[in-house]
């Protein structure tokens, strides 16, 4: 009986080409579509889960308030904490610390490039359960100039060479901007590579690329470290990593952490202060979904970004589903025949509902290996737009296969049934008399209401396809405020006047700004600022070179004496870059020379600056 | 063998109802030849679905081999249809994605034949229908009188007690019509129960017994009589 159903089936398929390639493609897409959701929806959800312990591992955090500001969860916390914790929390199996990120030139012979170089404790091979490519991590980080790479840095530097025990010279490589800022300058060092580890997959909140010892004296943690101990500093300098044994009970462990803030660092544990501080420990897997922008090593996920994509997905399988139903019902009377006679050769209503099923089964089959061709296609695009590493794995991971087919089958089953039994469902003294099938009736509705669905389907998506085109080319565009056509950045270089000359002389060069941080997507630099009543406001401040907002076209909407504020000094221009809070405590146009007062923190040395215009 | 009494069958549409058996009587013996004639619309086709379970009456009674089927469910009538009935149609109505083979093979799969024992058997029904040769072609490759012969060796395949013919001739030119009622006529040779419909005097004159009807009723014949004296008496 399988054997006449699977052949009924097959040459029905071929007999019909257009039909079947038009629901066989539908599906393919939209399963193609569908899996590519899935992909990324469990990429995001499998976070810090590559890490053996994972579940035991936890990053130390900071839950800062600051005035007139939402609260802030930075991963970061003061270096001088690790060798604290390690004494008032002896249970604790290992504690090891991650600098921030310092952009470095690393130069081999000839190639010299910019990396993030990233200080690190020799501890934290205890921590991360890295898989080691060559080299060996035991004592990897032990004297102050060894480094550990990834294996893409290995290549990039050392090609097929061996890079165990050769060496890399460090030297300064930050953005500066001439005459401004007060960023410590890196002294040149040779570091020796002591182990290359396998490139970290993109799901992990961890950016690493060239790992070196906190123990060398250049890097932030030592420097950190170097500062006497302080109850009124709390800088963020370092991810601060606990792993716990078993059977720690870690809610304790949070709890006693407000008694250690007490004990050093008690500056900052009173919630009425202006500056107020708690530590957080989080899970390391539970890090990528916890909002937060400052102090993070990767941009975060949003939970309900996932939550509508996975909707998204849903939506088109359920589209094409509904799409699928009514190509197979439609396809109906065709079929009318053929039920007669084979009720009339005794099937019952059970056989028919299965021999339906199966075909719409089959049509699945076919859509949804269509489909797994066009995802291992189109993921490699997916992966450079989205930046990450996502792998299909359906051969690697059982479960993830399971749960495609299964999912492939629930989706046959269910958009198979419906046509199955209205297949089923005909009457042979009705269609063998040549009946019209499909005529006004319930079904008739039931199908005209999967056709009003699809199409309000199909056209919400198309609308929001729409919005979200606009609204991507308004944030790419207009929203900027920014002149930024024919604009190339430079990253990494000095901003000196050598450097100037020389771009200026490259014919077609128009103009030339600098700035600390690239104009778009500026990290905010947060320091406390006293208003003129008294009040403290966390602002946010950014150091810029002359010409910088006549370079992007930005016009002030206030400017004190000139109308155009070709700007009397750069370090006039940090009060100007744009902070909500400005408007809060000034109005845009009482801002300009309202005395201002940086301090960091307050009660400490104030720096007085006069406001000389204001942008919008 | 098959016996109907008083046997009514109505349509009921939002507007009207149409009375397409009115009052049947009729009894078809184990082995005979019947058949049925009358003008179109006048029931033939609905009498025949009727006997062949495929329908059911509105109201009356009808013995199928002795078991009053109105307390069939429709899983027994399944039963009952695919255990002892062989259908012949006018228009034929092969499976277009199945082959000759396949297409006889139908009657057999849902009996659940074992495989080896339903090709030996579709073999058999071809020859007797000569189309042995054409065993692996699709019905489109084959004449109207050539699939007609298909269309009676899946009746004959199962060996049913009783084959339905409804108008088995009427698509066909008068050398392939008169070949299949040689088939079918062999067929009530061996002990099996025919009732055929059709327009042609000709083909029914080869029957046992011919019973006529108008306007959902027996007119003519045993049964028709009874009918007349049934409603005489009312």
């Amino acid at each position: 009986m399988l054997r006449n159903y699977a052949i009924t089936a097959l040459r029905n398929l071929v007999r019909n080409k257009l039909y079947a390639a038009i629901n066989i493609v539908g599906l393919a897409v939209s399963f193609a579509a569908a899996l590519l959701i899935a992909l990324f929806v469990r990429d995001e959800f499998s976070y810090d889960r590559v890490f053996p312990d994972y579940q035991h591992i936890y990053l130390l955090g900071s839950e800062v308030s600051l005035p007139g500001r939402a609260k802030e969860f930075p991963d970061l916390t003061p270096a001088e904490l690790a060798p604290l914790l390690r004494n008032d929390f002896p249970a604790t199996q290992s504690i090891a610390r991650l600098g921030d990120p310092m952009s470095l030139s690393v130069k081999r012979g000839n190639m010299e490039n910019a990396e993030a170089v990233t200080w690190a404790d020799p501890n934290i091979f205890d921590v991360f359960k890295f898989k080691v490519v060559a080299g060996s991590l035991a004592d990897a980080l032990s004297e102050p100039n060894d480094i550990v790479l990834t294996q893409k840095i290995a290549w990039k530097y050392f090609g097929n060479d061996n890079p165990i025990g050769q060496t890399l010279e460090f030297g300064n490589g930050p953005a500066k901007v001439t005459g401004i800022g007060d960023q410590e300058d890196f002294m040149s060092d040779v570091f020796r590579v002591t182990a290359v580890i396998a490139d970290l997959p993109s799901n992990t909140h961890l950016d690493l690329d060239v790992i070196a010892s906190a123990r060398n004296a250049n890097s932030s943690i030592a420097r950190g470290e170097a500062r006497p101990p302080s109850q009124e500093s709390y800088g963020l300098s370092s991810y601060t990593y606990l792993k716990f044994a078993s059977g720690i009970a870690v809610d304790q462990v949070q709890n006693d952490l407000a008694d250690f803030m007490k004990r050093h660092k008690s500056r900052f544990v009173d919630p009425g202060n202006d500056l107020y501080v708690k530590l957080i420990l989080r899970p390391i897997a539970s890090l990528h979904l916890t909002p937060g922008v400052l102090g993070v090593q990767k941009p975060r996920g949003n939970i309900n970004t996932i939550y509508a994509t996975a909707a998204i997905g849903l939506l088109i399988v359920f589209a094409a589903g509904v799409n699928f139903v009514n190509l197979m019902t439609a396809r109906a009377a065709r079929r009318a025949i053929e039920v007669g006679v084979r009720k009339t050769a005794g099937a019952a209503r059970p056989h028919l509902v299965v021999q339906f099923i199966g075909e719409a089964l089959l049509y699945v089959i076919v859509g949804m290996t269509l489909a797994m061709i066009l995802a291992v296609i189109l993921l490699p695009s997916l992966n450079t737009f989205l930046d990450r590493t996502i792998e299909l794995g359906l051969l690697s991971d059982i479960r993830s296969a399971g749960f495609v087919v299964a999912f492939g089958l629930i989706v046959g089953l269910l958009a198979g049934a419906y046509p199955a039994f209205v297949l089923a469902s005909f009457r042979p003294a009705s269609v063998l008399k040549g009946a019209i099938v499909g005529q006004p009736g319930a079904s008739s509705l039931i199908r005209q209401g999967l056709v009003v669905l699809q199409f309000a389907l199909l056209i919400g998506l198309l609308i929001a396809t729409g919005v979200v085109y606009r609204q991507t080319r308004f944030a790419l565009t207009e929203a900027e405020r920014l002149d930024t056509d024919q604009v190339m950045l430079v990253m990494g270089a000095p901003c000196n006047g050598a450097l100037k000359d020389g771009l200026a002389a490259i014919p077609g060069v128009r103009g030339i700004a600098c700035s600390d941080r690239a104009a778009l997507g500026m990290t905010e630099n947060l320091g406390p600022t006293r208003a003129k009543d008294g009040t403290y406001i966390a602002m946010a401040h950014h150091m810029v070179g002359f010409g910088f907002f006549e370079f992007y076209g930005l016009k002030p909407i206030a400017a004190a004496g000139e109308a155009k504020p070709n700007l009397r000094t750069a370090v006039s221009l940090r009060t100007m870059a744009s902070s909500a809070a400005r408007t809060k405590v000034y109005g845009p146009r009482s801002f300009v020379s309202s005395p201002s007062v940086r301090a960091s923190p307050p009660k400490s040395r104030e720096n007085r600056r006069p406001a000389t215009g204001a942008m919008p | 063998m098959l016996k109907l009494e008083c046997l009514s069958k109505s349509y009921r549409t939002t507007e009207v109802e149409t009375l397409a058996l009115d009052d049947v009587s009729l009894s078809v013996n184990a082995g005979e030849f019947l058949a049925i004639m009358g003008p179109s619309g006048c029931g033939k086709s609905t009498l025949l679905n009727i006997l062949g379970l495929i329908d059911s009456p509105t109201s009356g009674a009808y013995w199928f081999f002795g078991e009053d089927i109105a307390r069939c469910s429709e899983e027994q009538l399944t039963l009952r249809r695919r255990a002892g009935v062989g259908f012949v149609f006018q228009s034929f109505n092969l499976i277009d994605d199945l082959n000759v083979a396949e297409n006889v093979e139908v009657a057999l799969i849902y009996r659940h034949v074992p495989l080896h024992e339903r090709r030996k058997r579709v073999a058999t029904a071809l020859e007797k229908v000569g189309l042995a040769h054409r065993a692996r072609h699709m019905p489109q490759q084959l004449s109207g009188g050539q699939q007609q012969r298909v269309a009676v060796a899946r009746a004959l395949v199962s060996e049913p007690k009783l084959i339905l013919a409804d108008e088995p001739t009427g698509n066909l030119d008068t050398a392939n019509g008169d070949a299949v009622m040689d088939m079918l006529g062999a067929v009530t040779a061996s002990g099996t129960t025919l009732v055929m419909v059709t327009h042609s005097e000709i083909y029914g004159a080869r029957a046992d017994r011919v019973v006529h009807m108008l306007d959902g009723r027996m007119t003519e014949g045993a049964a028709g009589q009874a009918a007349m004296a049934h409603a005489l008496e009312a």
